[in-house]
């Protein structure tokens, strides 16, 4: 049943790519003849040189106002199918890219994977990807899609929509909402003291058998890539070595983490912010809460994005929706039901959230140059035995 | 008879098509542009292999000593209620290794559901099950079955004679097992050791749920993580060497084992026991299948009620239980479309490439799965764009590892065809095709059938390869219980195993008892 619906859709979304591609080949073919004319003008005897010019001009205005109209229908509704690829868990996203779809008639598909593995997946796909957008968690994995080239700068008025941070510098991807690395810690099990002030800090005996990590989790290695960018490859390598020498628990995403810090499992978890707030969401009463650290890479703030692949066919569409994403309905969303930073300026963040400006980022983080470190990282993370 | 021109075509297509991966991965693996020295030096893979290594050498000691155990106490003693007991043992395998590990991760995690039962006797935290002792016991429970049915099978049909004669020369019982039953059931022993011991190095859903890294994890994280696909290949690459090298061995003690010792065996009588051993088998046995079945049934269990309880919607898993029934159907209906001309050709042609794709089609039952799917997403990409994520791709995959299956159950019903049967058809002035269809596909259906029914129910438990090559809003039930399982989300996780094993264990129980004794 599903399936079929799904086929319905479908079958409206080629209904709605043949009707744009009849006003493309109008176009094609108003040019086409214009050309021709052109031609004949030219083998033409001298005489007839007034003739040819004229030719010309009716061209040149045929070919605007054929331009215009399909740019004119374009515009009024966006219309096709899209498939995006979505490193953001499908219960953090489903809601907005089903009102999406819902309120624009576009028959979207989504493909759920992490950030990291779409990102080398549409890096292996090159031109032939059936993406339309690449919807992530993390800005290392836009960025690598971005070093392959395979993203098409988006509109200014797009990129204008939220902080110059959270935007690639090229324009290629554009952020979405915000995230801070933090701790998650056991309040029984854990005192404020004990706390470091930077990620550095947790080589320390007094943690030993206490941490948990995800190493597998995009938003970890963006931040291993950012500590190799400011603090260099060897120090980093030794702390994550020391950190698997002093005894952890592997955990294969972050939730888990702040699950088992609620459970009493584990006393300090490496996480992305929301998931705590989640947690205490649901229940206030839970003895988890988050640190934020002072400085550093552990402290960083990081934008979720998203950019449209220059492979689409689709554009006009991808582009809709990721202004969407920055509609004050889906900033909403992600502020009060998935507890991130809403990006776009007005929205009022969720009460749960810290300030944004209390968070002490490393400042000017250059996402593109970070992303040039991530292969790096992960292969620092396997070598370190995680 | 020679064999028909088309007969020959089709089933060579057939043949260059599922021998494509293990060539793309081997011609990818020979023209690495690095050193194969800095693979060893940057990613960790001795330390893979020799995980890989040390799970395959202890699951199938431990799988051989339990079946073993389990078929000498069911065959050779008297034991009241042995066939009972013998189905309540067998029925472990129809739990894929992923959901076993699913119900052991979640009730012995060190806070999980045991802790929480037993916390008013002072329970407060225990070490939990994880790593490779998870892996080890999980498969070890999973897999014992499989020794359990093919040794079980031959230890009735054997000869006593021997034995009668050594316990005349003065040997005690365990004498003459340990010196006379077992070394002569040598090749059913290393068959279905090895058949086990590629179901370990396959195993992508039990390790990774336990977190052992072995080299099907570490591809798959791998493919998660990298953006260069050199390590992906190189460990599949040395997977599929490693399972055809085991796969060989297997297939040629396989062929020892059909040679069988001709007129009737004398069968041994069954021993009687004291009451004490009676009690001390009785109890190992109820261990056993604790393990192996009550425990894991009563943790799905508990989980569902608790999801239901919560209100988790049953939505949430149809659109799982719908994919899983349609890719599923559509590679049982290949699979027979598929096996079919090459069904004929080995069994009614006896000819040189006949024989070479009998041998080579079977020997694919043991390629790992996500070393397929990852040959077949690399394929698809670099030069077949356009079945990529597609039900196509997906289905060639499927097929290229569960064929044999398929194969295996229709040769048997194809035995029932004899050559005068056609001779005579052929006499009497009917074409190839029609004496195909009258005569032929009467007999066999059954046979195509079964292997249908088989390729389904593999198809509808596998997890690697439609992780891979899905595609996009596909959504199976494996796929369902892997991830909720990976996420900690195990009410989720249970309601998918459920209606898994509703579907599939009665079929699965049935079929492989049927097809590994003899």
């Amino acid at each position: 049943m599903l399936s079929m619906v799904n086929n319905n859709k479908q079958i409206k979304g080629i209904y709605f790519m043949n009707k744009k591609s009849i006003s493309l080949l109008v176009a094609c073919l108003m040019v086409f003849t214009a050309c021709a004319g052109g031609d004949a003008g030219e083998a033409g005897p001298q005489g007839e040189q007034g003739e040819k010019g004229e030719a010309g001009e009716i061209s040149q205005a045929a070919l605007d106002a054929a331009v215009e109209a399909a740019l004119a229908e374009e515009e009024a509704a966006v219309e096709g199918s899209l498939v995006i690829y979505s490193g953001r868990k499908e219960s953090l996203v489903a809601d907005v890219i089903a009102a999406f779809a819902a309120e624009t008639g576009v028959a979207v598909e989504v493909r759920y994977d992490k950030s990291a593995a779409l990102a080398g997946t549409l890096a292996l796909e090159g031109a032939i990807s059936p993406a339309d957008v690449f919807l992530s968690q993390d800005p290392i994995s836009l960025g690598v899609v971005a070093k392959e080239g395979l993203f098409d700068v988006l509109p200014a008025e797009v990129l204008d929509n939220v902080p110059a941070w959270a935007v690639d510098q090229r324009g290629y991807w554009v952020g979405t909402s915000g995230r801070s690395r933090s701790l998650v810690v056991d309040t029984r099990d854990t005192t404020d003291a004990e706390m470091p002030s930077d990620i550095y800090g947790l080589n320390d005996e007094k943690f030993r058998g206490r941490l948990g990590l995800a190493p597998g989790n995009s938003s970890f290695i963006a931040m291993v890539a950012c500590m190799i960018e400011s603090d260099g490859e060897e120090k980093v390598a030794e702390w994550l070595k020391a950190i698997n020498g002093l005894g952890y628990t592997e955990y294969p995403k972050n939730s888990p983490q702040v699950a088992a810090a609620d459970a009493g499992e584990l006393d300090i978890g490496m996480i992305n912010h929301y998931y705590t707030l989640r947690v205490l969401a649901e229940n206030g009463d839970s003895p988890v809460k988050n640190i934020y650290l002072d400085g550093g890479c552990g402290a960083m703030v990081m934008p979720a994005g998203a950019g449209v692949l220059s492979s689409s066919q689709n554009k006009p569409a991808a582009i809709a929706f990721i202004e969407y994403l920055h509609s004050t309905s889906a900033q909403e969303h992600f502020t009060n039901t998935v507890f991130e930073f809403p990006l776009v300026p007005g929205i009022t963040p969720n009460a749960l959230l810290p300030e944004i400006d209390s968070l002490n980022s490393p400042e000017d983080l250059n996402w593109s140059a970070l992303a040039l470190w991530q292969e790096k990282a992960v292969e620092l993370i396997a070598k370190a035995g995680f | 008879m020679k064999t028909p021109k088309a007969l020959i075509i089709t089933n060579f297509i057939i043949l260059i098509t599922f021998l494509l991966p293990t060539f793309y991965l081997i011609w990818r693996f020979l023209t690495f542009t690095k050193s194969y020295v800095s693979f060893f030096r940057s990613w960790n893979v001795f330390d893979l292999l020799l995980n890989t290594i040390l799970l395959f050498i202890f699951v199938v000691i431990s799988s051989l000593i339990l079946g073993l155990l389990i078929s000498i106490i069911l065959v050779r003693f008297n034991i009241p209620g042995s066939k009972i007991l013998f189905t309540l043992s067998v029925l472990p395998l129809v739990i894929p290794s992923y959901i076993g590990a699913l119900t052991y991760v979640s009730a012995f995690s060190p806070k999980g559901l045991f802790v929480q039962l037993f916390s008013s006797l002072g329970i407060n935290e225990i070490a939990g099950i994880d790593g490779f002792f998870g892996s080890w016991l999980v498969l070890t429970l999973f897999t014992y079955p499989y020794v359990l049915l093919i040794c079980s099978s031959a230890l009735r049909n054997l000869d006593s004679t021997v034995e009668d004669a050594a316990r005349s020369l003065g040997k005690n019982r365990f004498n003459v097992y340990t010196q006379v039953v077992i070394p002569r059931l040598k090749k059913p022993i290393i068959f279905s050791g090895l058949l086990v011991g590629l179901y370990v190095i396959s195993d992508f859903g039990a390790v990774s749920l336990m977190r052992y890294s072995t080299l099907t994890k570490a591809i798959y994280s791998y493919y998660e993580f990298n953006i260069n696909g050199d390590p992906v290949i190189f460990y599949s690459s040395i997977l599929i060497v490693l399972a055809l090298l085991i796969s060989f061995i297997q297939r040629g003690s396989e062929e020892a084992r059909s040679a069988k010792v001709s007129g009737t065996p004398k069968i041994s009588e069954k021993t009687n026991l004291s009451p004490r051993s009676k009690v001390l088998i009785y109890t190992f046995l109820s261990l056993v299948i604790f393990s192996g079945l009550i425990l894991p049934i009563s943790v799905l269990s508990y989980w569902l009620i608790r999801g239901l309880s919560a209100g988790n919607s049953v939505r949430a898993v149809f659109g799982g239980v719908v994919g899983s029934l349609s890719v599923s159907l559509l590679a049982a209906l290949f699979s027979v479309i598929v096996s079919t001309p090459i069904i004929i050709m080995v069994s009614q042609y006896r000819s040189k490439f006949g024989n070479v794709l009998e041998r080579i089609m079977l020997a694919l039952y043991g390629l790992p799965h996500i070393s397929v799917g990852v040959a077949i997403l690399f394929i698809t990409i670099k030069i077949f764009p356009s079945i990529y994520q597609s039900f196509t791709a997906l289905i060639i995959s499927y097929l290229i590892v569960f064929l044999p299956q398929a194969i295996g159950a229709g040769q048997a019903s194809m035995e029932q065809v004899k050559s005068n049967y056609l001779d005579a058809s052929s006499g009497l002035g009917m074409s190839k095709l029609k004496s195909f269809y009258r005569i032929t596909l009467p007999l066999i259906y059954r046979g195509l059938f079964a292997g249908g029914a088989l390729v389904f129910l593999s198809t509808m438990k596998e997890l690697p390869q439609t992780l891979l090559l899905r595609p996009t809003g596909l959504n199976t039930m494996a796929i369902d219980i892997w991830s909720y399982a990976s996420e900690g989300l195990f009410t989720q996780a249970a309601f998918s195993s459920f209606i898994l094993l509703a579907i599939s264990a009665i079929p699965t129980y049935i079929l492989s008892t049927r097809n590994l004794t003899t």
